[in-house]
Parts: structure tokens; C-alpha cells; sequence
């Protein structure tokens, strides 16, 4: 009875509308309209890409009799987004969870907290999961046949594969969060070992083949030599496609059997870790202390980049793009021969190599909206900024020059490396470099704006902002929208004049698009921030 | 009773916030607790409250252990901590029926409270907005009323006069003294030494985490007042 009531609670704090978006669905009516349009864009997009990409893929392997691969697929999607999100999430749902003070001190059993929180964090995966497993179950089924009792324990056995993956990355996100407080810069080491793993997991899980027309195709090996030596991804298999029950009460009773260990283990060492997270650790130092005098400018760009580094999950996801563009750099010129030989393919229908370069370095720069989500999270703070005698208009250029510092530079490095594995030629390149220059102007001054209307300050865990407010939702798509106002320009006047004209032409563009944001900041960022 | 028995309390068994802490705090006592930023207030208070553990010694309410029956010792308690963080996507009744559920008050009984203390607090029309909405203070009364839910015999608060205004303080201090003639114990933290002089019969100064003095008020202060008792205290190598 208290497990539901505390599930009723959990739910209410994490997942009301105004909690999820920052505001009053029913004070701003066109806000809302505005939001339920950019959802059903994002997750329609997403539906549609994964859609069409199984949908032809499907139809291929049951063509080839091997349907269940698109099981194997789902197999290890759900394991690896299970691992990824407990990589980041399981500190603040269960080792160091932020209303312990408001529980602990109640006569509710640890158990029950416990398996609340767990339930809490299985459903929040459960709903990551939707998006990327029904687009690829739908094929699994359109293509093999529908029937009910394996679409049953299609539903079954989906609730039950997320638990290994939960269990293991619990601790091991606990371990990396607990070695990396014993030394200084705790936070930047932790960081780094998230990377370490999490770039481990993309080298065994998602290794590309190159020379396959289809990446998928490049995938499938690998997935099934995975999925032969995990006796649940066996299970799971059989029990769909063949209908097997004993698999299925094999893939039942096995993660059920973990799951209760795992909750008897966490019920106290919950209790120690959220304890230790309690104390207050006060050092102390003889070092005198120096006052400096700084621009204010400077000082916001400081104040962003000490609580970049300050919030794992904030430098996890905007820091991914540009380290995966740093080691971009340095893997064109270990696979140039592969990259060329997959690039033939491309070239073949009449697809130029540097249109996709700038694809890919735009695609990158659309994952660092930090200016879409810093004001936001000032969270509690804003009251200091908003105090202070200093302009909205710096405050906001002062989160931007942040965002495209933290990814232009890289994006320019990479492009420069390109320039010179590939041969693409000095005026090309500077050409490049400008569009994604321009790119990245527009995309961070679109963010400011988009943060300064979709604030969201009322929140628990930083997660809430990076992960699932409606700045960060827009900022990615908005770069996304941009991206195809470009492709579409490209597309349109491909045939008409050259691609350095196009490239000049879409840069022009973005730079005019940028000064209107730029105006629009400098008349209207007062106003907006006085009413926040 | 409360009774804490030589409690110490280290972090990262360094420091010892807590050392070697003993105190009896008796039914109809008001406890003040006082001590300057750091001396260890919080640590003991949430200690009690069974929210940190501790390294040594025990710590009894009504008999029952906090360590060993956690669950009934908690039943009878309350804590208020110093900041009143409160799920603020519920509204105010809405977190007062969950306190209340903890605690396994039953309706009629959370209802007749509930209205008794909102009015009281004039915070009853409010209640049915959602609490991310409420003034600091207005927090702080929820959080009190949550407390008061389930009539308990233990009362801990960290410095709970911050952010009331002066009826609220005076109306908790009325609440202070109605629950210790119904034979609670109040046990409560403050760094406003007039307060603690006025309302507690009993009061207790920690110093780096030892108990530098403790016992009536009249005792502890002689001729003096708690302010130049205090002060003294701090200076004292």
C-alpha cells in the first residue's frame, strides 16, 4: 500500500506536465500548441527514421528467412540504452537520491523507498526504450505475422530485459562516482570514466562495416555473436519467435531471481550511500586568498564552465559531440582507405563526400545546445543574476559564446584535418569552415532565445533540465530544422550552380539569421528576464 | 524520553562532528540546542532522526532505538529540517496526506489537524495550490503541520523560526508549550540565543562537537545572560 502511495508521489514529482516543461499548460495556451507540435515533430522524425530503416531491413531478412534478427536488434538496443541511462542516472534514483532527507526520517520501510525508486527509473527507461523498440517491433511483426501469444510475450519479455543491464550499471556507476571522489577534480575524473565507458560500450556494441551498403548489415555479426553467448537474449528470442514458454519462464524467473537480490542488497546499502551523500565536507586551507578583478563577460563564461564540468550529466551529453569530433579527427586519417571505399558508394548516386562531412560536423554541433538549457540551469540561482547589475542581453551572449567555444574550435579542427586527408582544396575549405561557423552563430543564439521563452527552473536534478525540458527538446530539433533548411537549399539549387556557391549561399544565410537573433536578444532579453 | 548516549559522529573518520555526545531530554521539556556554524547541531539532530547513522554510543526515544527499531522509534518522532525542501509538484495537501499516510494517521483524525493548524497558520487556503507556489515561509508551515500530523511525542527541529513571521513563531511556540503538557519533548536548534533564553526550560551548547554545557536554563546562564554564557564558551581555548 505505502509502495503505491510513494509511486503516486514519485510519479506526481517527476512527471507532472509543469515539472516536464517548466510551465502551466493551462496559463499559456499557444506555449503548449507549440510544444505538442515540436513533440509530435521530434518523435515523429525519430519514428519515421528508425521506421523506414527497420521497415527495409525487416523486409530483407524475412526475404532471407532470418527474421528473428530484428529480435537480436532489440536485444541489445534495450541492453545498451538500459546500460547508458544507469550509467547516468542510477546515482541520483538510487545511491544519492535528493528527498532522502524528506523520507528518512518517516516510519516507511527502506524496502519500500527502494523499490519505489526502482520501479520509478524502469519506468522512466521503459519510456526511452518505446521509441527506439517500436519501430523495429513493428517490422519484427508486419513482416513474420502478427499473432497474439508472441506479441504476449513480446510485452512480457520487453519489461523483463532492461534488469541485468540495471543491476550491473548500478554498481558500476556507483563504483566510477565512488573512485573518482577520492581525488580532486572528482567530478572531471568521473566524467572521464563515463566516457571511457560509455565509448566502450559504442566500440563493441555499434561497430559500423564500412563496406556494407546497409550499417545495419555491419551490425548484424557482431549482435549475433552477442546474443548467442547471453543465455537471456536466447530466451528472449525463442520465447517470440517460436513461441517457446519454457524460454520465456527461463528470461522471467532469471531476471526476477536478480531483481530481488538486487533490491535485498540496495535496501541497505542505499541507506549508507544516501548517508554519506548527507555530510557536508568542509576543507579547509592556509592558501591566501586572491581577489581578481574580471570582465563580466569573462565571468560568465567562467561561471559556465565551472557548472559545465560541476554537473556529470551536462558535460556527458553536450561534451559527447565535441570529443567524438576530437577522435573524428585523428580516425580519418587511421581509416582514410575505408572511408574511401565507403564513400564510392555515395558518389555513385551522385552524393558529394564534403556535403556529408558538413552533415555530420552540423549534426554534431545540433548535440551541444547548452544555450538552450543554461538559463535554466540557474535553477534556484537565477535570483542572483537577476539581482545583479548586469545586462540580459551579456548574460545571454555570455552563455553563447560559451556554447560555440565549446564546439567550434573542434568542429573548425576537424574540418581543417579533413581538408587535408581528403584533398578538398583551400577555397572548399574555408568555405566549410564559414558554413559551420555560421552554424554554429545561429544555433547557439536560436538556443538563447528558445531558453530565455521555455525556462525551466523549478527542478530536482539537473537530468530534468539537460535531459527532458523543453529547451533542450527544441534546441536539438530547432539545429535539426536548420540542418534541413539547408539540405533543402542544397537540394533545390544543386543543379543550378556550384556547391561552393551553395555552401556561400546557406552560410549567408545562417550569418543573417544569426544578426536577427542577435537584435532580437539585445531589444527583448530585459524584458523576458524581468518577467521570469 | 530522548536519550543520547555518549553519540559520536565522525566524517570520513577525520573530524568528529559529533564527539562523545550524552544528553536526556525528558517528557515536557523544551530543549534549546545551540552552537555556532559547524559545532555539530544538524549532525546530532539528523542523527536522532535517524536520516545520518553514527560510529558510537546509542540514541533511545521512548526506550526504542533509532539503530535497532528504527521504524518505531520514527513512529512517534518528527523532524523539521533547517531548509524546507518539500516535493514541490504536490500540492499542500497533497504532501500533508502522504506525511499523514506515512505515519498512518487516519482520516478523520489528519482532517480535524490538518484544519486545526492550517487556520491557524493561515495557510488553509492554500493548500489545493501546488507547493512550488509558496513563499519560503508558507513551506516552512506545511513542513510544520506535517510534522504536527500525527501528534508526535518527540519533536526535533533545525532552527525553526527562520522564515516564519512573528505570529508563526509565537503560534509555534504556543504549539511548543500545548505538546509538552500533553508530555512531549521538544528538542530544537537555534542561533537566536533570546529565543532559546525565553522558551526553553533546558538548553545544551555544542562546541567543535562536544557538549560544553547543558542543563536548565537558570542553571546554565546564573547571572549572566545566554548570550555572554555563549560568547564566554567560544573564547574558551
Amino acid at each position: 500500500m505505502m509502495l503505491i502511495k510513494l509511486l503516486k508521489i514519485f510519479f506526481k514529482e517527476n512527471f507532472s506536465l509543469k515539472r516536464i516543461f517548466g510551465f502551466d499548460f493551462k496559463k499559456s495556451k499557444i506555449k503548449a500548441t507549440l510544444i505538442v507540435l515540436a513533440i509530435i515533430y521530434g518523435i515523429g522524425s525519430m519514428f519515421l527514421v528508425f521506421g523506414f530503416m527497420f521497415f527495409d531491413f525487416g523486409k530483407l531478412l524475412n526475404e532471407l528467412g532470418q527474421s528473428q534478427v530484428l529480435l537480436e536488434y532489440i536485444f541489445i538496443y534495450a541492453t545498451v540504452l538500459s546500460m547508458v541511462f544507469v550509467l547516468l542516472r542510477a546515482n541520483g534514483y538510487l545511491f544519492h537520491y535528493k528527498d532522502f532527507q524528506i523520507l528518512q526520517p518517516l516510519p516507511i520501510k527502506q524496502r519500500q523507498i527502494i523499490l519505489a525508486k526502482l520501479c520509478l527509473m524502469m519506468i522512466t527507461i521503459y519510456m526511452s526504450l518505446f521509441v527506439i523498440i517500436l519501430p523495429i517491433g513493428f517490422s519484427y511483426f508486419f513482416h513474420s505475422g502478427l499473432d497474439i501469444v508472441s506479441l504476449l510475450n513480446f510485452i512480457i519479455s520487453l519489461l523483463f530485459i532492461p534488469i541485468l543491464p540495471v543491476v550491473v550499471f548500478s554498481f558500476l556507476s556507483f563504483l566510477l562516482a565512488n573512485f573518482s571522489s577520492r581525488f580532486r577534480f572528482s567530478k572531471i575524473i568521473n566524467v572521464i570514466l563515463m566516457f571511457v565507458v560509455f565509448f566502450g560500450i559504442m566500440y563493441f556494441s555499434m561497430t559500423l562495416n564500412f563496406e556494407a551498403s546497409n550499417p545495419l548489415l555491419g551490425q548484424m555479426a557482431l549482435f549475433e555473436k552477442i546474443t548467442k553467448v547471453i543465455p537471456s537474449a536466447n530466451w528472449f528470442i525463442s520465447a517470440i519467435h517460436n513461441n517457446n514458454f519454457l524460454a520465456l519462464l527461463g528470461l522471467v524467473a532469471f531476471n526476477l531471481a536478480i531483481l530481488v537480490l538486487f533490491v535485498f542488497l540496495l535496501e541497505k546499502f542505499s541507506i549508507k550511500t544516501n548517508q554519506i551523500a548527507q555530510s557536508v565536507k568542509v576543507k579547509t586551507s592556509n592558501k591566501a586568498v586572491i581577489s581578481k578583478k574580471r570582465s563580466i563577460l569573462t565571468n560568465i563564461l567562467l561561471k559556465e564552465l565551472r557548472k559545465f564540468f560541476n554537473v556529470t550529466i551536462y558535460v556527458f551529453n553536450s561534451g559527447f559531440g565535441p570529443i567524438f569530433l576530437a577522435l573524428s579527427s585523428v580516425l580519418i586519417i587511421v581509416f582514410k582507405s575505408n572511408i574511401d571505399g565507403f564513400m564510392v558508394n555515395f558518389e555513385e548516386v551522385n552524393i558529394q563526400f564534403e556535403l556529408l562531412l558538413l552533415v555530420f560536423v552540423a549534426f554534431i554541433i545540433s548535440t551541444v545546445f547548452t544555450s538552450a538549457i543554461s538559463l535554466s540551469l540557474e535553477g534556484k540561482n537565477f535570483w542572483i543574476i537577476k539581482s545583479l547589475p548586469i545586462k540580459a542581453s551579456t548574460v545571454m551572449f555570455g552563455k553563447m559564446l560559451f556554447n560555440i567555444l565549446l564546439v567550434l574550435p573542434i568542429a573548425i579542427f576537424f574540418l581543417f584535418i579533413a581538408g587535408i586527408i581528403f584533398q578538398i582544396g583551400i577555397v572548399k575549405s574555408i568555405l566549410m569552415i564559414l558554413f559551420v561557423t555560421s552554424f554554429s552563430f545561429v544555433t547557439s543564439s536560436l538556443g538563447s532565445i528558445i531558453n530565455l521563452y521555455f525556462p525551466k527552473f523549478d527542478f530536482i536534478n539537473e537530468t530534468e533540465v539537460v535531459k527532458q525540458s523543453i529547451g533542450a527538446f527544441l534546441g536539438m530539433f530547432g539545429a535539426w530544422l536548420l540542418i534541413t533548411i539547408n539540405g533543402l537549399i542544397y537540394y533545390f539549387l544543386q543543379p543550378l550552380v556550384s556547391f561552393e556557391i551553395i555552401v556561400l549561399l546557406n552560410s549567408l544565410i545562417n550569418y543573417l539569421f544569426f544578426g536577427i537573433c542577435i537584435i532580437f536578444i539585445s531589444r527583448n532579453a530585459q524584458t523576458i528576464f524581468n518577467k521570469l | 524520553m530522548l536519550k543520547i548516549s555518549n553519540v559520536t559522529k565522525s566524517y570520513e573518520k577525520k573530524k568528529r562532528a559529533v564527539d562523545n555526545v550524552s544528553l536526556e531530554i525528558l517528557p515536557g521539556d523544551i530543549y534549546g540546542f545551540i552552537g555556532h556554524n559547524g559545532a555539530g547541531k544538524t549532525t546530532l539532530l539528523k542523527s536522532i532522526a535517524g536520516i545520518l547513522n553514527f560510529d558510537e554510543g546509542d540514541i533511545r526515544i521512548f526506550g526504542k532505538s533509532i539503530a535497532k527499531d528504527t521504524l518505531e522509534a520514527k513512529r512517534i518522532m518528527a523532524y523539521i529540517p533547517d531548509n524546507p525542501d518539500v516535493y514541490e509538484s504536490l500540492t499542500g495537501i497533497q504532501y500533508l496526506d502522504f506525511i499523514a499516510d506515512a505515519y498512518d494517521v487516519a482520516e478523520n483524525e489528519r482532517q480535524i489537524l490538518i484544519e486545526k493548524y492550517s487556520k491557524m497558520f493561515e495557510i488553509d487556503t492554500v493548500l489545493n495550490n501546488p507547493i512550488s507556489s509558496y513563499s519560503h515561509g508558507m513551506k516552512q508551515k506545511t513542513v510544520i503541520i506535517g510534522a504536527l500530523i500525527h501528534n508526535p511525542q518527540v519533536m526535533l527541529l533545525d532552527e525553526p523560526f527562520v522564515g516564519l513571521d512573528p505570529k508563526a513563531s509565537f503560534l509555534l511556540k504556543e504549539i511548543f508549550h500545548d505538546l509538552c503538557q500533553k508530555g512531549a519533548l521538544i528538542f530544537f536548534s537555534t542561533h537566536v540565543l533570546e529565543v532559546a533564553e525565553k522558551l526553553c526550560n533546558k538548553v545544551a551548547i555544542i562546541k567543535n562537537g562536544k557538549l560544553v554545557a547543558n542543563g536548565r536554563t537558570e542553571e546554565v546562564i546564573k547571572d549572566k545572560s545566554l548570550e555572554n554564557i555563549f560568547i564566554d564558551l567560544l573564547n574558551e581555548s
